[in-house]
């Protein structure tokens, strides 16, 4: 990729900082990653195998947020320690504290975010698509500033397969002091059981067609016979309140490119069937066989949801 | 003549739309009326929202509000919950009677119990003997001191075993002219000597209906509304906003009936086509939208009349007597083009089909529609000459 | 309590065209106030009623920046009967398509213009573009304190405490003010305007500024070139229907389940 040298990565999340430094790799044959790392040395030496730099920017104090490092990171855009290029690209993992910082670094630099990147392209000058109108369109834009500061999440950045460990060197970077701070005073674990739809490699996707919150019991035993997620249209994460938000697939919840996604009582509104139609194989039910989800499955079956379930969980407790 | 709504009623229906979306949901509703009981979840969102204070004075806590939103907002119930449309209509008069005549306890009792989610004001006029001739009532209410007596018997007294009160019509038997005899009563339902026996309708299955066998319930005889023996005006008074609002949610429910048959009509394959392709499905769903813009019209010019404070005595008749017909003809008309499935019970349309039958009976009978419009028209022109 | 509540009117992305070539065209859409900004507006105006209460003069003060579209009478009474006392608009066909940077310095700028501001909420992302970010950029830029993904705010004294509701945890904060903050969906439903509140809508302060009355200089020069908007790629999917009786369909699917490598 033309003008695509020096590119950045950040996450706060290890498992995603080692796919983006890898990743970044496979933007263009000269790209030289460097990773910045706020954690324990380790964390810093791990992501070493995949950048050719990192700058570590410590371990967080008790009390510290990784949002504390803006004004640190922006000092280093602005000013690469000895021996660095400053960024061309600057990639941040698409996760809440990762839109935070990057949002914020971007406002002390001037410049803007590209957010939820979904893939990056050349025609000679770098290019990036993402999704918009909750999911009806795709566009592409084109930067016209550097650093260019991105968000992108997992799947998406692709390590080039040939690359071996790039053992990088490890620079520390001094801590700025943020002109503000929030007070912790507590750490919650997430009420409902962490899932991550994006990576679920087999989606059921329960619909208004599913009229009681009881039969909820149901879907849940087929999802675990088929050995996958449970996850609902916008309707039920948002208004019934039957699952929570994290389960919702549609425009502002989470998008499935796994195996499988069945839908069952799913109409196929637009909303939704952008989060679902990456999924390999598409199969639904609903009794209504005009259902628009019907035109963008692989195997539909117009019929009772209630007698249908049952018979499927049946069938595949006959397999064995 | 504009014949846009203003931008405040347009947000007020959006708004509806959205609370009824939320709150009333096709499912829900059609659950309310397999089970044949009262929408308490969606009335009580009605009136945590603010639409049951509609058209009540600001002195009691309600929002003024004009004939014609009233209109909209029965029109929006009736296209999106008919059931809350006819329920909400059916209060319309016995809250008005109470607001004009009644006592300033009455009123405050009664209007924030509404306002507060309680079901409407039952109105107690029908008898076995006395339907379309309703003069013909004989319930009696003797005076005993400070007390009154009721004797008697109610029929097809609508919600009078869910409501706190029914607004009970009596008549003297001495009374020379019936019209002259006939007196008005809010009556608690909860007095003793009251007895409910439910009767079995077609429809309007989540919307009871009752007998009321009163035997010898006392009350104060404070519960008269307005005066003794002017019963029949006053409850002349508002019967035309009443039979209004009955057209209002009626039109809804046609408008309902239509979307399903267009939305059918195009997705419905038959001999490779949709059946909208077809020509006699193309005049039925014709002849449904003349319908619906001839009884929408009809409806917001009565309703702007009323807000101008024209008389609208044989015009309101005619509204009913049209809408009443021409409703049921385009619910009817849906279910043929909905087939099979809108005879059954998966779909919404047959429930509109047995709720709207009953408008050409209730609020006053086609018939009595004719008896007021057709002297009226002919005077008119007798004036005239 | 003053509160400033930033809130994007766009096209309704539910009434996207896509023409025969692919495209999108959004001509034809009715422009509409972002339903995650109703959620901010929402939290603003009951931590003004909770406010007000106690007590403390409080207000709630809408603003939103851009092209002259958004000057719509309904659109303005649709905001103001949400709860807000006051609406603020930045007006200019320039600000048409303006990137996140662009309009995080206009509201920035407005907002300095407001006078003494003690919150400043933004809603989780646009309806159109939902990219997260003008809140953030927003606080920045302000140089207050600025988080997002705020999913419960409480008044205590002169500080909030917070809720974030981040993917493994949630953390409870205490924000000092003034702050800028960017909500979650789920932190409370909007209210339905009530007619009182439509009726009221109409009488509400509106004011219009300019974009040469917020003196920016250059800030809001492009720094995204938009190269084309298309509908996502339909993949070619089979639409084969499997017949029978529920129990002979769920075997059919069964079978094409294994054949597909999915069981």
């Amino acid at each position: 990729m033309a003008g695509i040298e020096q590119v950045w990565v950040f996450s706060e999340k290890p498992a995603l900082l080692a796919e983006l430094a890898a990743g970044a790799h496979g933007l263009g044959e000269a790209v030289e990653v460097t990773a910045l790392v706020a954690g324990p040395r380790g964390e810093a030496e791990a992501a070493a195998r995949n950048a050719e730099r990192v700058i570590w920017l410590g371990e967080l104090p008790q009390g510290r947020m990784v949002e504390d490092y803006v004004p640190t990171l922006a000092k280093l855009v602005e000013t690469p320690p000895q021996g660095a290029l400053p960024p061309d690209l600057l990639v941040n993992g698409a996760t809440r504290r990762g839109r935070a910082v990057a949002g914020r670094l971007a406002a002390r630099l001037g410049l803007n975010v590209l957010t939820d990147v979904l893939a990056f392209a050349s025609n000679g000058e770098l290019q990036i698509r993402h999704m918009i109108f909750g999911g009806g369109a795709v566009r592409v834009e084109k930067p016209l500033k550097t650093p260019v500061l991105a968000t992108v999440g997992p799947g998406v950045l692709e390590a080039p397969p040939e690359l071996t460990a790039r053992g990088g060197e490890i620079v520390e970077a001094p801590f700025v002091e943020p002109e503000w701070r929030v007070t912790l005073r507590e750490r919650k674990p997430r009420k409902a059981a962490a899932v991550n739809l994006a990576a679920a490699r087999k989606v059921v996707c329960l619909g208004r067609g599913v009229a009681k919150k009881e039969d909820l019991a149901m879907i849940e035993e087929l999802a675990k016979l088929l050995g996958a997620e449970v996850a609902c249209t916008r309707p039920l994460a948002e208004g019934l309140d039957w699952m929570p938000r994290e389960r919702y697939i549609g425009i502002s919840g989470a998008a499935v490119k796994g195996d499988l996604y069945l839908g069952i009582g799913v109409s196929g509104q637009v909303q939704h069937v952008i989060g679902m139609n990456g999924s390999r194989v598409v199969a639904a039910i609903n009794k209504d066989e005009h259902a628009p989800i019907f035109q963008i499955a692989d195997y539909g079956i117009a019929g009772d949801l209630y007698a249908v379930v049952p018979a499927l969980i049946q069938a595949l407790k006959n397999r064995g | 003549m504009d014949f846009r709504l203003t931008e405040e009623q347009e947000l007020l229906i959006q708004s509806l739309e959205e609370l009824l979306q939320r709150e009333a949901p096709e499912s829900l509703m059609a659950e309310f009326d397999e089970k044949k009981e009262f929408p308490t979840g969606p009335w009580q969102a009605l009136a945590d929202n603010g639409i049951l204070s509609l058209g009540i004075p600001e002195e009691y806590g309600g929002t003024p509000a004009d004939i014609m939103t009233l209109t909209l907002v029965c029109e929006t119930l009736g296209k999106h919950a008919f059931t809350l449309g006819i329920i909400y209509a059916l209060g319309v008069i016995t809250i008005r009677d109470i607001l004009q005549f009644g006592s300033e306890e009455m009123k405050q009792r009664v209007l924030t119990g509404l306002m507060n989610g309680d079901p409407p004001v039952a109105l107690g006029i029908t008898e076995p003997q006395a339907g379309s001739d309703a003069a013909a009532l004989k319930t009696r209410a003797e005076i005993d001191g400070d007390t009154v007596v009721f004797n008697g018997q109610k029929m097809f007294c609508t919600l009078a075993g869910l409501s706190k009160d029914i607004l009970l019509l009596t008549r003297d038997p001495e009374g020379a002219n019936p019209y002259e005899s006939i007196s008005m009563w809010l009556l608690p339902t909860d007095t003793p000597g009251i007895r409910f026996n439910k009767m079995d309708k077609v429809g309007w299955w989540s919307i009871p209906s009752y007998e009321v066998y009163i035997e010898n319930a006392r009350a104060p005889k404070n519960i008269l509304v307005g005066e003794m023996n002017k019963g029949w005006p006053q409850l002349m008074a508002n019967f035309e906003i009443e039979r209004l609002a009955l057209c209002a949610a009626s039109v809804g429910a046609a408008e309902a009936a239509f979307e399903d048959a267009v939305t059918y009509a195009n997705q419905r394959s038959q001999f490779g086509v949709t059946i909208g392709s077809f020509q006699a499905v193309q005049h039925m769903i014709t002849d449904m939208a003349v319908k619906n813009e001839n009884m929408r019209n009809f409806i917001y010019k009565i309703a702007w009349m009323m807000d101008c404070g024209m008389p609208v005595r044989h015009e309101h008749a005619m509204c009913k007597l049209y809408v009443a017909r021409a409703s049921f003809e385009v619910i009817d008309t849906a279910m043929q083009v909905l087939g099979g499935l809108g005879y059954t019970t998966d779909h919404r349309v047959q429930r509109l089909w047995r709720d709207i039958r009953l408008m050409r009976i209730g609020g006053g009978t086609d018939e009595i529609m004719y008896n007021i419009a057709g002297p009226q028209l002919l005077k008119k022109a007798r004036r005239a000459a | 309590m003053n509160i400033v509540v930033c809130v994007k009117l766009t096209p309704d992305p539910s009434d996207i065209e896509v023409k025969s070539d692919g495209s999108i065209s959004l001509e034809r859409a009715e422009w509409s106030i972002g339903n995650f900004d109703l959620q901010a507006v929402e939290a603003a105006v009951r931590l003004a009623e909770a406010a007000a209460a106690a007590g403390e003069e409080s207000k709630v003060i809408a603003l939103s920046a851009g092209p002259e579209a958004i000057d719509q009478s309904k659109l303005k009474k649709d905001l103001l009967s949400r709860g807000p006392d006051e609406l603020v608009m930045v007006v200019d066909d320039a600000l048409r398509g303006a990137d996140t940077a662009a309009t995080a310095a206009v509201l920035a700028q407005a907002v300095r213009k407001l006078g003494p501001v003690d919150l400043v909420l933004c809603g989780e992302g646009s309806a159109d573009l939902y990219f997260q970010q003008v809140g953030l950029q927003l606080g920045e830029r302000l140089c207050l304190p600025t988080l997002n993904a705020i999913s419960k705010i409480e008044r205590d004294g002169e500080v909030l405490v917070v809720e974030r509701d981040l993917e493994d945890e949630v953390e409870v904060l205490e924000v000092p003010l003034p702050a800028v903050l960017s909500v979650t969906t789920g932190i409370n439903p909007p209210r339905l305007p009530t007619m009182k509140e439509i009726l009221k809508a109409g009488k509400k302060p509106v004011r219009r500024l300019s974009l040469a009355e917020l003196e920016l200089s250059g800030e809001i020069a492009p720094q995204v070139q938009v190269i084309s908007t298309r509908a996502p790629e339909q993949r070619d999917r089979k639409q084969i229907m499997l017949s029978g009786s529920p129990e002979e369909a769920a075997q059919k699917l069964v079978e094409q389940l294994s054949r597909e490598g999915i069981i």
